[in-house]
């Protein structure tokens, strides 16, 4: 006999603990189903560093409020969010080399291949072109506006998505009040001990004050140390510090900027590199630096010049880039820092907890099939958090050689699925095609030609028209975007008048 | 349907395309049913659907039906196209399968508008209403295979193609890498070229008897390694589908055309004699034989290489699954599509050539595992070749995949190659691998709301079905 799971403990308060909680309560409407969330911030167990990180989204941010039904104006005020286009990459690759990551079509379908084969084709002609010229939504970044797209499939206003920036701790609560609206308990205690069975499963944990609680299914979301999954269950951390040295980051708040930018800008550094997300009332920021290269002091000296003005209480977060062999193990899925951790440099941070509680839903196992769901779901978050770690790595891989620092230590060889991707991408513009990863081919497409990689050949087919007709094309293109981009708000008065 | 491929895609100036046929070599034509993607080939290469469908004989294809395949007298149809809608984010599935676990026995195929429209033998083109059912399906062609390589040659031959009747004697490599350099036909004539592309068939006179290339024998997983083939007269109601029957030791395909039924007997020849085999397939026609049936030979596999040097084997001297899925013209394409995409220059860098190895290794073995459920998720005892299929060991990519399914009723997914979800579940519930359980999501729903979700949607598919017009005036009309 299979008993169904109706009783599940989150261990965890904060941001990933009650976005799980939201998502399982209500995908689970119309079925009992005991959630408790426990506060769980055990002695030493420091905020969950990706929770702080989750304040640049990508464009699944959206599709799961409206799969929740989140009214957006409500949650906008709530969050101090605004709207997101794209993210700016700026000094990766080449210094002197930026290039923005937007949210939907680049170009137009002018064959049966990439749009980036036909510019790779004027590149090799020794044309310079920008990818940022043929995205809606890049052109509207770098204007500062913002609109709603379009819902009619001819126009050009169609052709993006869009994202959200807010802010963790706000949205943590936001979620928190929907989680317990949909059922979901808070436990305020903290986590004293987990008991487990032979360390296979997790009997139950007990709270500061000598409660026991028992569950069928155990969620981890307790941070970086991973109390249940890493500590308790002995699951190892695979480090990817070799590739992603960055150990720490100092965050801060800076006054928002009179324009609104709808983008999020991140910025290469000498150790590191430097994060802005612009809210409505403030501009968080964050230096992700090596802790090894680079000693306390003169990293707050070092943000202090970049952050500019005096910037009161810039705290630092520590994290170490990795993740756990299995995310599931026994009774016990984790999800947030406990299950994988990545610097938020290709803005994955919501997405890969967003991801991980869809898996599960998806996978919601009973006492009989837990295992062979266990395995399901590691095979596929192994290949969602080692595509989206590839993503990241890819841009400080290409930025290694002209970084001073880094350049006199040998360098680790990168992941095979990450070099052969280069590899191939070199050759000939070709976007290696992998299952279960979670970014387009157009995105690594935009990322590899906006970090400066000029293919040495390219498609066959982007050759059958002639330069002059493919250059009419493309300022075809370019004009009719930039046109329609001409038409939309200014972000700044798009956010006044939507949530007045 | 490489030369026209070809020709669409590169231009005149850049490349010479230069075909070598010979008329003593016949076509195989077993490939006269296809899957929706036809439509997509087609469509690159600006053909008019009616034109083309008038030339060939075609009719519209809706699906596949399968008979005596799960136990003797199961019949299913696999559709090109959804079951039912989801209900609350749930695939509908799941909601089926938890009615039925509670004693509502309602047939999947119900809740299919393609399947529903088949058996009424109804057909027209999906809508663009995304509100409607009937925008919830796709089609293919059941066409004559030895119609459309002419219809192919005249395309190709008005982009430039060069074709040239002839018969390979001998074929020249470079001495430095062993590449091939130039074929010399009978009559003498030499052709040079940079690229080969083998289209000879099973013998692989290009990729195997002269690059020696190799093959992965399959036979262990699929053992029909013969078929039969008569064409015959038409019976009945044009159907817009094609049906597969199990037979002891193998099984029949009957495609119906608008002039004619083709039919085919595919069967393993260690279990059934070449003259057992034409007896069973005589005896099952629909109507009168128009000739004598014809015995083909193969071996199911794949060549190791399907790029190998500069010669890339193409439909069958590529691999070849025996044609229950109606395969072969997909993996033809495929063969192509990536070969344009990777089209190469003379340097002919290895990194391009194992990056299409490694795009058809999976093609070919998605197809493959598919293919194998056919056989492996039956309870069929009545002969030693059901036995020996049934008890095989199989494919551990695909024993998982099937764990998954009877254990919870979930269908693993993938983007890159051929079959989606729709067609896994079908062949799955019509071959009795039933779910023991549902998704969690739907324990506590109320079996009553979940019925009227059900009923609806049966209801609607009834209607969308009914709606359609026949097959044959579709085509009368249309085409």
């Amino acid at each position: 006999m299979s008993d169904p799971v109706r009783d599940i403990v989150i261990a965890g308060g904060g941001l990933a603990g009650w976005y799980c909680a939201a998502r399982l309560c209500h995908a689970m409407r119309g079925r009992a189903l005991n959630v408790r969330v426990v506060r769980a911030s055990a002695a030493g167990t420091a905020v969950d560093p990706l929770e702080v990180f989750c304040a640049s989204t990508l464009s699944a941010a959206p599709v799961a409020h409206a799969e929740l039904g989140i009214d957006e104006r409500a949650f906008m005020r709530d969050c101090d969010a605004t709207f997101k286009l794209a993210t700016e990459y700026r000094g990766f690759g080449e210094p002197a080399r930026n290039y923005f990551l937007p949210f939907g079509e680049i170009g137009a379908r002018l064959e049966a291949v990439g749009f980036h084969q036909f510019i790779g084709r004027l590149m090799h002609a020794g044309r310079e072109f920008s990818l940022d010229d043929f995205s809606v939504p890049s052109i509207a970044a770098r204007h500062g506006r913002f609109a709603h797209p379009s819902r009619d499939p001819r126009s050009v206003l169609s052709t993006y998505e869009y994202a959200y920036h807010l802010d963790p701790e706000a949205y943590a609560r936001f979620m928190r009040r929907f989680a317990e609206n949909l059922g979901a308990v808070a436990v305020d205690e903290d986590l004293a001990g987990v008991d487990t069975a032979d360390g296979a499963t997790i009997r139950a944990i007990t709270l500061a004050d000598g409660t026991r609680l028992h569950a069928d299914l155990f969620i981890d979301c307790s941070g970086a140390r991973a109390v249940l999954l890493g500590e308790a269950l002995q699951t190892p951390l695979q480090s990817w510090r070799a590739w992603l040295p960055c150990d720490a980051a100092l965050v801060t708040r800076m006054p928002a900027p009179v324009d609104a930018p709808s983008y999020t800008r991140s910025l290469a550094q000498p150790d590191g590199w430097y994060w802005q997300v612009p809210l409505r009332s403030a501009v968080q920021a964050a230096m992700f630096y090596d802790s090894r290269a680079l000693d306390g002091q003169t990293a707050q000296a070092r943000a202090a010049a970049i952050f500019g003005a005096p910037s009161p209480g810039a705290r630092q977060v520590q994290f170490e880039n990795g993740m756990r062999h299995e995310s599931w193990r026994g009774n016990c899925v984790a999800m947030g820092s406990a299950a994988a951790f990545l610097e938020p440099l290709a803005a994955t941070g919501l997405r890969l907890i967003d991801d991980a509680v869809a898996r599960l839903i998806g996978l919601f196992p009973d006492s009989r099939d837990m295992p062979l769901m266990a395995a399901e779901y590691n095979r596929l978050a192994r290949a969602g958090y080692e595509s989206a770690r590839d993503f990241a790595l890819l841009h400080h891989a290409l930025s290694r050689r002209h970084d001073s620092a880094q350049s006199r230590e040998p360098a680790t060889p990168l992941p095979p699925s990450l070099s052969r991707r280069l590899e191939l991408f070199r050759y000939r513009g070709r976007v290696l095609f992998q299952e279960d990863e979670i970014f387009e081919e157009a995105w690594w497409a935009c990322a590899c030609i906006g970090l400066g990689i000029r293919p040495q050949h390219f498609s066959i087919v982007a050759e059958q028209m002639t330069e002059d007709a493919l250059l009419g094309q493309l300022s075809k293109i370019a004009r009719l975007m930039r046109t329609a981009v001409d038409g939309m708000p200014m972000h700044r008065a798009y956010l006044r008048e939507y949530l007045a | 349907m490489a030369a026209a491929s070809l020709s669409r895609f590169l231009r005149p100036d850049q490349c010479a395309i230069h075909l070598v046929e010979s008329a003593e070599i016949g076509i195989v034509g077993v490939g006269e049913a296809t899957v929706p993607h036809i439509r997509f080939f087609n469509q690159t290469l600006g053909l008019d659907e009616a034109d083309f469908m008038r030339k060939t004989h075609a009719t519209f294809k809706l699906g596949i039906e399968f008979d005596n395949w799960g136990r003797i007298g199961d019949s299913y149809v696999h559709p090109f196209g959804d079951f039912g809608r989801a209900y609350r984010g749930v695939k509908f599935h799941h909601v089926w399968n938890r009615l039925r676990l509670a004693g509502d026995d309602m047939p999947l195929e119900e809740y299919s508008l393609p399947i529903m429209a088949a058996k009424l033998a109804r057909f027209a083109p999906p809508t663009s209403d995304p509100q409607s059912l009937l925008t919830s399906f796709g089609y293919a062609f059941q066409f004559d295979a030895t119609l459309f390589a002419p219809y192919l040659r005249a395309y190709s031959e008005r982009r430039g193609v060069q074709r040239t009747e002839g018969r390979v004697v001998d074929v020249r490599l470079r001495g430095t890498d062993g590449f091939i350099e130039a074929l010399k036909l009978a009559s003498g004539e030499e052709i040079t070229g940079d690229l080969f592309i083998d289209c000879s068939g099973f013998f692989g006179l290009l990729t195997e008897k002269t690059l020696h290339t190799g093959y992965e024998d399959w036979t262990h997983w699929l053992p029909c390694d013969r078929a039969v083939a008569v064409p015959c007269e038409s019976a009945g109601p044009l159907l817009p589908y094609t049906k597969a029957t199990a037979h002891g030791a193998g099984w029949q395909w009957r495609i119906p055309l608008r002039h004619r039924t083709g039919n085919g007997h595919v069967y393993s020849s260690r279990y059934l004699s070449d003259d057992e085999a034409a007896a069973t397939l005589l005896a099952n026609l629909d109507g009168k034989a128009l000739a004598e049936p014809r015995v083909l030979k193969f071996v199911t596999g794949r060549r190791k290489k399907t790029w190998n040097r500069n010669c890339v084997a193409v439909g069958l001297a590529g691999g070849f699954v025996e044609p229950l899925e109606s395969t072969s013209i997909y993996l033809i394409q495929a063969a192509i599509t990536h070969l344009i995409e990777l089209f190469p220059d003379r340097n002919f860098d290895a990194i391009n050539i194992t990056e299409y190895n490694r795009i058809m290794d999976v093609e070919f073995e998605r197809v493959r595992d598919f293919i194998v459920l056919h056989y492996c998720a039956t309870e069929r005892d009545d002969t030693p070749f059901w036995n020996y299929v049934r008890t095989m060991p199989i494919p551990e990519s695909l024993t998982n995949k099937m764990e998954l399914f009877r254990e919870r009723g979930v269908i693993v997914d993938y983007r890159l190659g051929l079959f989606y979800e729709p067609s896994w579940l079908a062949v799955y519930v019509g071959q009795r691998v039933m779910p023991k359980r549902f998704d969690a999501r739907l324990d506590d729903v109320p079996l009553e709301e979940l019925r009227k979700h059900a009923q609806a949607l049966r209801a609607a598919v009834r209607a969308g079905a009914e709606s359609l017009p026949t097959h044959a005036d579709f085509l009368a009309h249309h085409v």
